[in-house]
């Protein structure tokens, strides 16, 4: 005889094991691109490997909110919550691996994060203290859940690690909003040096160039980028070129410079002058409107996921923009292919990070 | 037309009884060890969660006519030009909301947001159990809004000094913790999510509540309401 109390628990264990989502697993990666999304509030997600025109074609349900930010090396590629302390880790071999910064999910979301020598560097926030906005940087190593820490005074927006030190650009934002950057030593985790410009508001993003560090500034409520060259060890501007263009990213390919709005690719020499300026098409039809979600660089491609404002819905797939790939230096369109994902994931699916498939060559 | 009739919708009867009680004086709480409010208290709320739910099934069967409105509008030049990015919507004072997601209250549902003099950060209140971050009260988010549902909510004939004064205000909030007294929403010391996006434009001359359901508290949904509002954007 079975009791109606041992059907309820084997129902209870049926749905739970159907709507828990494993916290490792494979995806195969062939040569397409791997999608990955979440939601901005809850953690329901999922990861989707496709075929090479876009496709989904299989797919599996994950437990992560939020993920927002990513970086990657030659073997690893990370994503990390804004709104959740959850790290999702993708190999080579397409396995894939959820995680918390810290070994603590209760602790804040990220700010930003990088990888360097097989270890995450992330900004968490922490929140204001003292009238003083303050965030975490952490040194974890990817698989462990041994970590370091460091408090730093700063809201991080772009973070560069180079010959064991974090180069962590962005606002303080309270109780003034000013453009810094604070340098760490990661591995005796502590301050080196930090420098607020009261001149600008914030610096947006930054990358590494020939011993420099190059950024984009803003100042108070402008739009328009200021292209900064900073000496990493003085932390002081050597140049500055001010435009009346947006830019959303800086990139360096075979060691030149290129900053990226969503008009145009403008290749950037060591004094900041703008020599070359490829225009950029994003979206090729009227119902495609949409915006730049991430740029990602991959030997001379520059692969941009561009998300359309509307998403347009099928059956059986939901088309959410592109991934377009662009041959640099010559700003050649060398491809465009869909980002599409099962409608059955459609009240799911808010952020989407293109995991792409020059990572798994 | 901006304001919504709920008289002729169809009664939507929520049950609260997966909400978690907060308490209902005014000591702060870490969120983690709520106390039951009143069984007279739970009534009042009982009846505002309805009138929030009725209110919120009527924005979205008017959504489309509302966005259509709200396009037709002329934001100040200053507005219309941000490029989003990584995901970020809207500039510096906008008001997010979203009318899915709650952040802790009992008394309605949703989340509101109001993006800070950086456009790439809001301010919001959360109440501990709810933050995403694990932190109670007003603090700093990352502008991830740029999803589908968000919903991108400007007052009409706002200035740009105006939008400074609505994010400044919020800024100057940080740190102040959850306000779990829903009707207590004049309070300067403690807030709720909407409270705080309300508060904040009262400071700048505009009452994004007027012409909304005066019940006493201040929802997400009042802020899409209001008369002296409009939906700049929706993500689909």
């Amino acid at each position: 005889m079975i009791h109606k109390s041992s059907i309820i628990a084997v129902l209870i264990c049926l749905v739970l094991s159907g709507c828990s989502a494993d916290t490792t697993g494979r995806v195969p990666t062939s040569d397409a691109d791997i999608f990955v999304y979440s939601h901005m509030f809850t953690t329901r997600g999922g990861i989707v490997s496709s075929t090479t025109d876009g496709l989904p074609s299989v797919q599996a349900s994950l437990s992560v909110q939020d993920l927002f930010y990513a970086a990657h090396d030659a073997d690893y590629y990370v994503m990390a919550g804004a709104r959740k302390n959850n790290v999702l880790t993708i190999s080579k071999d397409g396995t894939w691996t959820q995680s918390f910064l810290l070994d603590n999910p209760r602790y804040t979301g990220v700010l930003a994060v990088e990888l360097t020598d097989d270890a995450m560097i992330a900004l968490m926030n922490g929140g204001v203290k003292n009238n003083v906005y303050t965030s975490l940087l952490v040194n974890q190593k990817i698989g462990d859940s041994a970590f370091s820490r460091c408090e730093v005074d700063i809201w991080a927006e772009a973070l560069i690690v180079k010959d064991g030190v974090a180069y962590i650009l962005g606002t303080t934002i309270h109780p003034r909003r000013y453009a810094a950057i604070i340098t760490v030593d990661i591995e005796q985790n502590i301050v080196i040096q930090q420098q607020v410009f009261p001149y600008y508001s914030q610096f947006t993003r930054a990358v590494w160039r020939d011993g420099s560090v190059y950024a984009i500034a803003q100042k108070g409520t402008s739009h328009a980028s200021i292209l900064s060259r900073i000496d990493p060890d003085t932390l002081t501007i050597t140049h500055t070129q001010a435009t009346p263009d947006e830019y959303l990213d800086l990139v360096q390919v075979d060691g030149r410079l290129y900053a990226i709005s969503e008009r145009s690719i403008d290749a950037v020499d060591e004094t900041l002058d703008i020599h070359d300026s490829t225009p950029l098409t994003l979206g090729i039809h009227p119902h495609e409107d949409g915006y730049i979600d991430a740029i990602d660089v991959f030997g001379h491609t520059l692969v941009i996921t561009y998300r359309f404002d509307a998403r347009q819905k099928g059956s059986p797939n939901t088309l959410y923009g592109y991934v377009i790939r662009v041959d640099l230096p010559s700003g050649v369109e060398r491809s465009r292919t869909p980002i599409l994902l099962p409608a059955s994931t459609d009240n799911v699916v808010q952020h989407i990070h293109v995991v792409p498939r020059e990572f798994f060559e | 037309m901006k304001r919504l009739s709920i008289t002729l919708l169809s009664l939507i009867v929520v049950s609260m009884s997966m909400t978690p009680y907060a308490q209902a004086d005014d000591s702060p709480t870490d969120g983690s060890n709520l106390p039951q409010y009143s069984e007279q208290e739970v009534e009042l709320y009982k009846q505002v969660y309805r009138d929030d739910q009725k209110l919120i099934a009527a924005i979205n069967a008017n959504m489309d006519s509302l966005v259509t409105e709200g396009k037709l509008v002329i934001s100040i030049p200053e507005k219309e030009d941000v490029t989003p990015h990584r995901g970020s919507m809207g500039s510096w004072g906008d008001i997010l909301v979203s009318l899915i997601t709650d952040s802790g209250s009992v008394a309605f549902a949703g989340h509101a947001a109001i993006v800070s003099m950086d456009n790439h950060i809001t301010v919001e209140s959360f109440a501990e159990s709810f933050s995403p971050i694990g932190l109670d009260g007003v603090q700093y988010y990352t502008n991830s809004w740029n999803k589908s549902g968000a919903l991108l909510v400007r007052p009409y004939d706002a200035t740009a000094t105006m939008y400074t004064t609505a994010a400044t205000f919020a800024q100057d909030k940080v740190g102040l913790p959850y306000n779990w007294n829903f009707f207590n929403k004049s309070t300067t010391s403690k807030y709720y999510c909407s409270q705080l996006v309300w508060q904040a434009w009262l400071a700048a001359g505009i009452d994004t509540e007027a012409g909304s359901i005066p019940n006493g508290v201040i929802a997400p949904a009042d802020l899409v309401n209001s008369s002296n509002t409009y939906i700049a954007k929706k993500i689909d």
